[in-house]
């Protein structure tokens, strides 16, 4: 860890001075951030992310409100849209009851616990948050301690819930830099199985104002459970986002999570898999777009620290204008494992000569009966096939978004219920269709 | 299977003998007076003297670097020789004959015979034992068509506007933390210079050989390919058993202008240590080329030896339609840690460079390839191809694989792919029930899993270099 640079340490001081989180996370936060300070780009971690711009924009940012003013159910649908399951709406990391369906959403909903982390506490049931884990970066510890309220999900053991659990994220940055840091937590018990989808998403910033959002999102996947962990970030362009998704699965549990990142100007999702009980499986995917002058980071580990696990990251990226995409995959296979299975696969897609793609497929083995591939790969559509479509008579530019459409059919067809998928798609479909309208003519 | 691994551990160092040559030193430590005192020692002009003491300067405001995924104790750069050479014994050798017959004892006993290499094998040998070059061959021959190969310190001497013009322009004094040191002290190394549209008509070959206690080495090659010319040049090591930990941080420069073409292969067995991880040399190296348009600089390196080896043999795509290539094998056992790949920085137009890699861990060795491919937005047409494999040997041992691609340029194809397995069983099973002990299939396997770089070296390494896979990890397999 770099150290702490005393503008930073100001920085940070401003930050958390009116956080008042007493829990033994926070104090641990507060104490790692004493400690370690904000990362900067010098942070492997960190390298790809423009970590110089949020800390800029940290400078005059301020804790965002909590009040629901002016958001109705119908905006909140607009934005996030109805999945027909129960959904928690959170306003600047605060749970909004009013804007929320809990649980008199439909039947076969036993078992499922939705609600807030203070309402929780409140149960006396000790909060969401357990465990005595540091914190894994500056942003983490800085959620830790300023965060306000949680989105908990609790799957009792055994229970199966069909429904799609939809926790929405909502920033409202009014006329201010206004930073706020959501959070969640999943919890599936023994043998339980759910669907989650998170989306963030935001109201367009006055002239002045744009959110900064720096969310954590801790998820447990019990022995024998199964979850499915939709991440959706589709939040104004001039928002910054800061997103840390951390995973503990146990035995025989699996996981099949996507992140699909549209919006944002800056959108840092980094995803944490810890397999620690044997034969746990993780099946990661996703999709990022940045377009514009946006930039999406991705920094994706998969610790496989128990044997006979398998892992799969599968991440596609788009890039087009002057957008930045970057992946950094990470494999750990602990010493002392077997039978681990591993894979990775990054295939990106540069739509314009302005445009960045970074790859960092990384493969850290310290143990021999494994099974590790990767494979990344950087280029531009294929003319021949373009070629092909367009002696069939479709123009170029449809026969572009045919192409483009197709590249990043992977990712989306792992989405789901369908009205997520087909939401999603129609975002990808407009935001592609700009830069590929941008494309030349091919001689 | 297991008192072949045991033999494997306890196999001593083939190579692991101290000569008795009286070694000349300077006093222990790193100071101006010291690289004043190197400098003064071989007889520099006050341009190289200025040069050097400016990287000294910039070296004491740096630190070491820590991102290698290698550890060791600390370096104390104070206790260490800076020079040793070996004393003349009244004028310098004008022949083979008139060789110190010590040194030429130390050569015969490495299997590399200077008179055997020059009478039968046309290879011009720039034998260097420490830090200066005794004896080189085929010099008459070179010189017909106008080929300079002979020490940095006689280019320095006879070329000095050659070696002027070109000292630091592909890896600058301030490049790194080990490049400085290396252009604040360095001792000799190669010089070699083919003029244009010459292809030089032998093979250039250099021996590295550690040989004083406790003295770092500090080579500097410098290799300039004028346009249209061709050559190839070999460079090996070996070096004698120690308990101490001997740094050795070489600079090699290669420049390759327009049409012309270099080719550096590299057989790299320093002592790696016993099987305690004691003893051994700490290895980092920069090496990099610059490719000017249509030129072809291509890598081969075979990396058995050394207990921590930390070198990316880069290259600078600067011209138009240039081309980069790095083929390496990085074998390590015991407790030898390497941590090496290759840079490849496209910025001209339709450049295109492979990497090929190959780690092989075996005991309780770490492996890491690190390699970068960076393709600039000028670089329109480029194209990268990266196949980095490794292979596993026991259960203690690590592989990693840190790939950084980063791409600026819509027009550019890359690909990246990499495996991590463990030899397959499969295969094994195969072999055996053909007839083959475990330990010939395993040799097989290895050998067939590094043959597409093998393939690239020169015929007499690619012998060699077989040679030593085998060695190094005979019987390593369970």
């Amino acid at each position: 860890m770099s150290a702490v640079a005393t503008s930073d340490a100001d920085l940070v001081e401003r930050l958390i001075a009116g956080a008042t989180g007493t829990t033994p996370r926070a104090e641990r936060g507060r104490a790692w951030l004493a400690a370690n300070g904000l990362p900067t780009e010098r942070d492997e971690a960190w390298r790809y992310t423009p970590v110089r711009d949020i800390t800029a924009a940290l400078a005059t940012a301020v804790a965002a409100g909590t009040e629901a003013t002016g958001v109705t159910r119908d905006l909140v649908d607009e934005l996030a849209g109805d999945l027909g399951g129960p959904r928690l709406v959170l306003i600047n990391g605060a749970l909004a009851p009013e804007l929320s369906d809990l649980t008199d959403r439909g039947a076969g909903l036993a078992g499922l616990w939705v609600g807030g982390g203070d309402e929780l506490r409140a149960r006396g049931s000790g909060g969401p948050y357990t465990g005595t884990a540091e914190p894994a970066d500056g942003f983490q510890a800085l959620n830790w301690v300023a965060g306000v309220d949680a989105a908990v999900v609790l799957i009792e053991a055994g229970n199966a819930i069909d429904a799609p659990i939809h926790v929405v994220h909502l920033a409202t940055p009014g006329q201010m830099v206004a930073l706020s840091h959501p959070r969640t937590v999943i919890k599936v018990g023994a043998g339980g199985r759910a669907q989650v989808v998170e989306s963030f998403v935001g109201i367009d910033a006055t002239a002045d104002g744009r959110a900064i959002t720096n969310s954590s999102t801790r998820i447990v996947v019990d022995d024998d459970a199964e979850l499915t962990y939709q991440r959706v970030l589709n939040e104004p362009d001039t928002t910054l986002h800061i997103g840390r998704v951390g995973v503990v699965q146990r035995t025989r549990s699996q996981l099949h999570a996507t992140a699909v990142a549209t919006g944002g100007a800056v959108v840092r999702t980094a995803v944490h898999v810890n397999l620690t009980g044997e034969r746990a499986r993780a099946d990661l995917g996703g999709l990022y777009l940045p377009t514009g002058h946006q930039r999406h980071d991705n920094v994706i580990t998969v610790d496989h620290s128990a044997s006979y696990c398998e892992s799969n990251q599968n991440f596609t990226g788009i890039v087009g204008d002057h957008g930045r995409g970057s992946f950094s995959g990470h494999v750990i296979v602990r010493p002392g494992t077997v039978g681990t299975d591993a894979n990775q696969s990054n295939p990106n897609l540069v739509l314009a000569s302005t445009a960045q793609a970074d790859t960092r497929p990384w493969l850290e083995i310290f143990a021999d009966d494994v099974k590790c591939a990767h494979g990344a790969t950087v280029g531009r559509l294929d003319e021949e096939a373009a070629f092909y479509l367009r002696s069939r008579g479709i123009p170029a530019a449809q026969a572009r978004a045919m192409l483009v459409a197709a590249f990043a059919s992977t990712a989306l067809d792992r989405l789901s219920p369908d009205t997520l998928r087909e939401r999603v798609a129609s975002v990808v479909e407009v935001r592609t269709a700009d830069t590929t309208a941008n494309l030349e003519t091919p001689s | 299977m297991s008192e072949v691994i045991d033999e494997l551990v306890e196999r001593e160092y083939a190579f692991g003998f101290h000569s008795d040559i009286e070694t000349e030193y300077v006093p222990k430590g790193l100071s101006e007076e010291v690289v004043r005192l190197i400098s003064a020692k071989k007889e520099e002009p006050e341009w190289l003297l200025e040069w050097r003491l400016a990287a000294f300067r910039h070296f004491m405001t740096m630190t070491e670097p820590t991102w290698g995924n290698v550890h060791h104790a600390p370096i104390d750069y104070q206790d260490m020789y800076y020079w040793a050479a070996p004393k003349p014994k009244g004028p310098a050798p004008k022949s083979l004959d008139e060789v110190d017959p010590e040194i030429r004892a130390t050569f015969d006993k490495l299997g590399i015979s200077l008179a055997e290499q020059e009478r039968l094998s046309g290879v011009a040998v720039d034998a260097i034992i420490d830090s200066v070059s005794v004896a080189t061959t085929f010099k008459a021959k070179l010189a017909e068509v106008g080929v300079i190969f002979c020490s940095f310190s006689e280019a320095v001497r006879e070329h000095p506007e050659l070696v002027r013009a070109h000292l630091g322009t592909v890896v600058p004094p301030r490049d790194n933390f080990f490049a400085a040191l290396n252009s604040a002290v360095f001792s000799d190394g190669s010089f070699c210079y083919i003029p244009a549209g010459v292809a030089c008509p032998m093979e250039l070959s250099t021996y590295f050989r550690i040989n004083a206690k406790e003295s770092g080495q500090f080579e500097r090659t410098l290799i300039v390919a004028e346009e249209g010319s061709t050559v190839s040049y070999l460079e090996g090591c070996t070096a004698p058993m120690r308990d101490e930990n001997q740094l050795h941080a070489a600079v090699v420069e290669l420049i390759a202008k327009d049409d012309a073409s270099i080719k550096y292969s590299t057989v790299q067995n320093w002592y790696p240590g016993d099987a305690e991880g004691k003893g051994g040399i700490y290895n980092f190296v920069t090496k990099r080329g610059r490719a000017g348009a249509r030129a072809k600089i291509s890598w081969t390196q075979v990396e058995t030896g050394s207990a921590i080896t930390w070198k990316y043999p880069s290259v600078i795509l600067q011209g138009d339609d240039s081309v980069g290539e790095f083929y390496s094998v990085a074998v390590s056992t015991n407790l030898q840690q390497a941590d090496t790949g290759t840079k490849m920085i496209h910025i001209g137009r339709n450049t295109s460079s492979t990497i090929v890699s190959k780690g092989i861990s075996a005991g309780r060795a770490q492996n890491t390839y690190r390699g970068q491919v960076k393709v600039l937005r000028s670089a329109v047409g480029a194209r990268n191809h990266t196949r980095c494999d490794s292979l596993l040997i026991g259960s203690e041992c690590g592989a990693h694989t840190f790939p950084y691609v980063e791409v600026k340029n819509d027009s550019a194809a890359v690909e990246h792919e990499a495996s991590t397995s463990k030899i397959s069983e499969d295969q094994l099973f195969y072999c055996r029930q053909r007839g083959l002990t475990e330990e010939d299939a395993t040799s097989m396997i290895v050998n067939g899993f590094c043959r597409e770089v093998f393939d690239e070296l020169p015929m007499e390494y690619a012998v060699e270099a077989q040679a030593l896979m085998r060695l190094s990890l005979e019987g390593a397999v369970g």
